[in-house]
């Protein structure tokens, strides 16, 4: 066991280091008025890797990639790679998906299309819906207030930049306040997910159902007790102190092995092996509605993130409208006829 | 009685010599001219009674005007939902060209808190190191990382030193082969 914290460290060190080599990716999607979308991914990194496992989105052989070499504004030399496909509507790219081999291929993704004829205009609607993680955690929005969650939402180094700007104190007062709470948020979830599933397992055996109730009872409880000892979570753990906190001493040493199987199932679906990338968006017409980010050159922008679809299902949509002009010009001609018979009648 | 006479003979003689009538086609093509245009006058109000009929029947009148009035309302909710909908866009406009996804120090420490809480599953050790070394490992990594922060602090707060290491540095990438 005393092992243990060394292994963590190698392993977040891997991860730290893992997430330096993976390419910097934006996925644009251009959507068309007549469903067709076609996608462009951009992937920048400093080494010339860019194997399927180790990209953010699903690319083949059937798609155009153009390779370059570009020197960053440091001097450093980049490797790019540029793929593009046109996808004739959103069941084949959802097919791309479904036998998706990336990094992230362990996050369920799904893009969805509508076009809705509405007289004088033709709405557009496109998403992309990336399911949670999972099953039994609260929602972000139960723990942060509005503005805490536009902050939670907002690309990290837009945040950067307003907390070094006018009003830094209060922009970091918020930062640490959204850190504080999502902190929370992640281990009640956490905890949450793991009564849910040690409940599960436990089910069919005697005795168990004022277990359950008290655990659910006492989920705040076990969340504080999981926070104050977050450094020691580990041997805590192990030499089932925690659970016999949890679960009495005697259900610590009846259902141990439940509790470990719970925490393995937690653990795997919480920590999913992800990479960040960046989503951009061009639909037809004027763009209306959206959750997303509008940069300089009127593009949509979504940053995504692991913790965004921890909870719940993260969808990234944008509404445009196109005008329909032959309807202006007919309804025009109906409305202007209607009121020269008035007028005459009148006369 | 004389004058009498007189000017009954010049009466006669005006009503026998009659005005001999000339250019009779002119004043005949004149005359149904006249009658056509009358035609054509007329035909006018058939053709606007035919378009505008519908405005003496009461029910149509009704529905044409509501349909028009529907309509005229439509459009302007569509505008009205549409202005709305691109000024609340405004406060989703963020000006910074250069927009990425960073992974921020905060998704670390949440990442490692997730480790922390799935480390318990590494049970069978494989690396066998003693807990002393380990602690020194851990120490020392945190020391350097309080010690790299101390120097980025120190280089920033020394325009000096910042001007001498950002030369150093651009030397260094000028020695660095361009692929």
């Amino acid at each position: 066991m005393k092992y243990k914290r060394l292994k963590l460290f190698v392993v977040s060190i891997i991860i730290f280091t893992g997430a330096c080599n993976e390419p910097e990716t934006v996925v644009t999607d251009i959507v068309h008025t007549d469903g067709s979308i076609t996608r462009r991914i951009e992937m920048k990194n400093q080494e010339n890797n860019f194997r399927i496992s180790n990209v953010q989105v699903p690319y083949d052989s059937t798609w155009t990639v153009r390779d370059s070499l570009e020197i960053n504004g440091k001097g450093d030399t980049i490797w790019v790679k540029r793929a593009e496909k046109v996808f004739k509507n959103v069941n084949e790219l959802n097919l791309a998906y479904k036998s998706d081999s990336s990094g992230n291929r362990n996050v369920t993704r799904r893009v969805e299309y509508s076009k809705k004829f509405r007289w004088f205009q033709t709405v557009y609607r496109f998403s992309e819906k990336i399911e949670n993680k999972m099953l039994h955690g609260y929602p972000v929005s139960d723990f942060l207030n509005k503005q805490e969650l536009a902050w939670f939402y907002s690309p990290h180094n837009v945040n950067e930049k307003k907390k070094e700007g006018p009003d830094s104190l209060e922009y970091r007062a918020l930062a640490d306040s959204v850190n504080n709470k999502t902190e929370l948020w992640t281990t009640r979830s956490i905890v949450s997910e793991w009564i849910a599933e040690f409940s599960d397992l436990i089910a069919g055996k005697t005795g168990t159902t004022a277990l359950q109730d008290s655990l659910k009872a006492r989920e705040e409880y076990i969340t504080g007790l999981i926070m104050e000892n977050e450094d020691k979570f580990d041997s805590l753990w192990t030499n089932g102190i925690l659970l016999a906190d949890i679960a009495g001493k005697s259900g610590a040493e009846k259902y141990k092995q439940d509790a470990d199987s719970a925490l393995d199932l937690v653990t795997d679906r919480v920590f999913v092996d992800f990479k960040n990338y960046t989503v951009r968006m061009v639909l037809p017409g004027r763009v209306t509605a959206t959750n997303g980010f509008i940069d300089s050159t009127h593009v949509l922008l979504w940053p995504v993130i692991s913790d965004y679809f921890l909870t719940t299902p993260y969808v990234m949509w944008a509404e445009s409208k196109v005008p329909n002009t032959w309807a202006w010009i007919v309804s025009g001609l109906f409305i202007g006829f209607v009121f020269t018979g008035i007028i005459v009648r009148k006369k | 009685m004389e004058m009498n006479d007189k000017y009954k003979r010049v009466v006669g003689i005006l009503r026998s010599a009659r005005p001999r009538l000339t250019g009779i086609e002119n004043i005949e093509d004149n005359v149904i001219r006249t009658i056509r245009s009358g035609v054509k006058q007329r035909s006018f109000p058939d053709i606007f009674e035919i378009l505008f009929g519908w405005i003496y029947i009461r029910w149509i009148r009704y529905c044409m005007v509501s349909a028009s009035l529907l309509l005229l309302f439509f459009f302007i909710f569509q505008q009205t939902m549409i202005i709305r909908g691109i000024n609340n866009l405004n406060e989703r406009s963020i000006s910074n060209g250069n927009w990425k996804v960073i992974t921020s120090q905060e998704d670390f420490d949440e990442q490692l808190m997730i480790l922390k809480l799935n480390s318990y599953r590494f049970s069978k050790g494989n690396l066998e190191i003693p807990e002393k070394q380990m602690e020194q490992l851990l120490e020392s990594y945190t020391q350097l990382q309080d010690k790299y922060s101390d120097l980025v602090k120190i280089i920033e707060e020394d325009p000096v030193l910042k001007e001498y290491i950002e030369k150093k540095l651009g030397e260094s990438r000028k020695k660095k082969p361009n692929l």
